[in-house]
């Protein structure tokens, strides 16, 4: 499949039609979902009709936008219009979407073309997307491997070749971490720098939505589309958006690149040392400085989290009772409670644990000792980025400390499948902007790379990401 | 320390067999001895926690849909136009 930004040169060009790209995505879909399972529902006939009107416009002549014929694969956190949207959960398994997300919406006015709704862990809770209600997604490049979670379906089409662009949603690294599993390239944007309108919240402080793509030039162009003010989210940032893929450089010469050397040596696998160790020496031989540091506070990041991370969810989840939308188990009781009760029962086990977790931590008597310091701590770990960010560009450290696991390997135990996140839950704490990509062949799985920079900073971190992807040339 | 998941469960409104009860008993007592790393972390450098970021909403004014049918089709359960609920007292 071609890269976005190949197929929007040849629609422009006259010599690719929308309708071959589409007809030529399903196809493969075809081909290789049944083995891989990123998909819960392709758009197959709708696709078809909206890259034909894509073609027609071309043919009228008329302007084509910055995704004109790209096919889309959205998580299924997002909604779209008249199109079930389910978290991947028996809660919401047969519920219609009533309105359209903020970022599909300005994916459709560019004219891309939304193609399916993709797998994911139930309400965005975990890492390997073995906790969606409905299907096992496989990671591409080993199919006994996790795709990671929780946008895993979204990572694993892109890599599988099934589609150029997906969206996810990342919380604690939902984005990056299964980026890294199937070796492709994703960013956590600033936070409130994409609308959250639309996107079924999980923990509304911390949730963003980004594109996972091929290569870092395709993510900059979406990116480029979805960001900007929309007045339907409270917390979005009403700045101007650059077209983060007109300054693509991949020039890292005299930048002052930090990396926690010590943590990484300590929570890593040989292989992830090692490929730090390469990026490391390439980075330097390509005129970076780089430098050691240290984030004690980033290292507690997994602990305040999950803390935060579910107090947040508990809240957010409380709407699920049966009444208005979704699941409803009346039972045969007249007693109302006995409706939320027996409804509530159908969440998964990992979102029940969050829910219970998030609402012990909120109770009477726990809030100061759980969520009260978990607040200082991340005010804590956002001044140690201030800092380090004062005379350094961008911080580097990998999006998992090992390889993708073994499909089932960590399901009985939540406390290592946590740890999976450790690198990547400090960016969304502190509300910066993170890339990651792949870099290196280990027996066909490749080690996700993360860029952090300051807020609003995507551009230096595309910048870098273009150099660590030229490294694997 | 053995949390009371009977009680949590209750306070969140979610139905638990014994045999999750019992899962999560232990998962809990795993994953708040992850959590009390927390405890130890000196945090007397931290303000007191507050968010400075002024949040500005919107008016909050009705806009009529121009469709609604999407809204009534995912409704459980319906009677005269209205959600139909239990006896709430």
């Amino acid at each position: 499949m071609r890269t976005a930004t190949q197929i929007v040169k040849e629609i422009l060009q006259g010599t690719l039609t929308a309708q071959a790209v589409i007809t030529e995505s399903l196809n493969i879909i075809k081909q290789k979902d049944g083995q891989i399972g990123a998909f819960l529902e392709v758009f197959g006939q709708e696709a078809l009709n909206k890259a034909k009107a894509v073609d027609a416009k071309k043919q009228k002549g008329e302007k084509l936008g910055k995704l004109a014929g790209v096919p889309v694969a959205i998580k299924d956190n997002l909604l779209y219009e008249g199109h079930k949207v389910t978290c991947a959960s028996k809660m919401l398994e047969h519920y219609v979407s009533p309105y359209t997300a903020h970022v599909i919406k300005r994916l459709e006015e560019e004219d891309a073309v939304i193609i399916g709704r993709v797998n994911m862990d139930e309400f965005a809770m975990g890492s390997s997307c073995e906790n969606s209600a409905f299907q096992i997604t496989r990671n591409p490049l080993n199919l006994n491997k996790i795709p990671g979670g929780s946008s895993g379906g979204s990572a694993a089409c892109v890599a599988a070749g099934m589609v150029p662009v997906a969206l996810g949603s990342d919380t604690g690294g939902s984005i990056r971490q299964p980026s890294a599993c199937c070796g492709v390239t994703g960013i956590k944007p600033t936070y409130g720098l994409v609308s959250r309108n639309g996107l079924i919240a999980f923990a509304s402080g911390l949730d963003q939505v980004g594109p996972i793509t091929k290569n870092i030039e395709d993510n900059a162009l979406v990116l480029s589309v979805i960001s900007g003010y929309d007045k339907n989210d409270a917390t979005s940032l009403n700045l101007p958006v650059p077209d983060y893929e007109k300054n693509i450089n991949g020039d890292v010469k005299g930048l002052k690149i930090g990396i926690p050397f010590s943590w990484i040596e300590e929570a890593c696998s040989d292989e992830i040392k090692q490929a730090f160790k390469e990026v490391t020496q390439k980075l330097k031989d390509s005129g970076a400085i780089v430098n050691n540091i240290t984030l004690k506070h980033a290292e507690k990041a997994v602990c305040a989290y999950y803390v935060v991370a579910p107090s947040q969810a508990s809240s957010n989840l409380a709407r699920f009772d049966g009444q208005r939308y979704g699941l409803s188990e009346r039972g045969e009781s007249a007693d109302l409670n006995d409706t939320y009760i027996k409804t509530r029962a159908h969440f998964g086990h990992e979102v029940k644990r969050r829910i219970m977790l998030g609402t012990f931590c909120l109770s009477s008597g726990y809030y100061d000792a759980y969520y009260g310091k978990a607040q200082k701590v991340i005010e804590l770990l956002k001044g140690e980025f201030d800092a380090v960010f004062k005379d350094t560009d961008a911080v580097i450290m990998p999006a998992m400390p090992t390889l993708p696991f073994n499909l089932g390997e960590k399901t009985e135990s939540p406390v290592e499948m946590y740890m999976a996140d450790i690198f990547t839950i400090p960016a969304n704490l502190a509300g910066i902007n993170c890339v990651c990509v792949p870099y290196g062949n280990y027996g066909g799985l490749k080690a996700g790379i993360q860029i952090h920079t300051n807020k609003l900073k995507e551009q230096l971190s595309y910048n870098i990401g273009r150099a660590i992807e030229k490294f694997n040339d | 320390m053995k949390t009371d998941v009977k009680h949590i469960a209750k306070l969140a409104m979610l139905e638990l067999s014994g045999q999750e009860i019992k899962m999560y008993e232990k998962q809990f007592e795993e994953i708040l001895n992850l959590v009390s790393q927390l405890e130890q972390t000196d945090t007397s450098a931290a303000g007191e926690s507050k968010d400075n970021t002024p949040l500005v909403l919107r008016e909050d004014k009705p806009v009529p849909f121009a469709d609604n049918t999407i809204f009534w089709n995912n409704v459980p359960e319906k009677e005269y136009n209205l959600v139909k609920v239990k006896k709430v007292l």
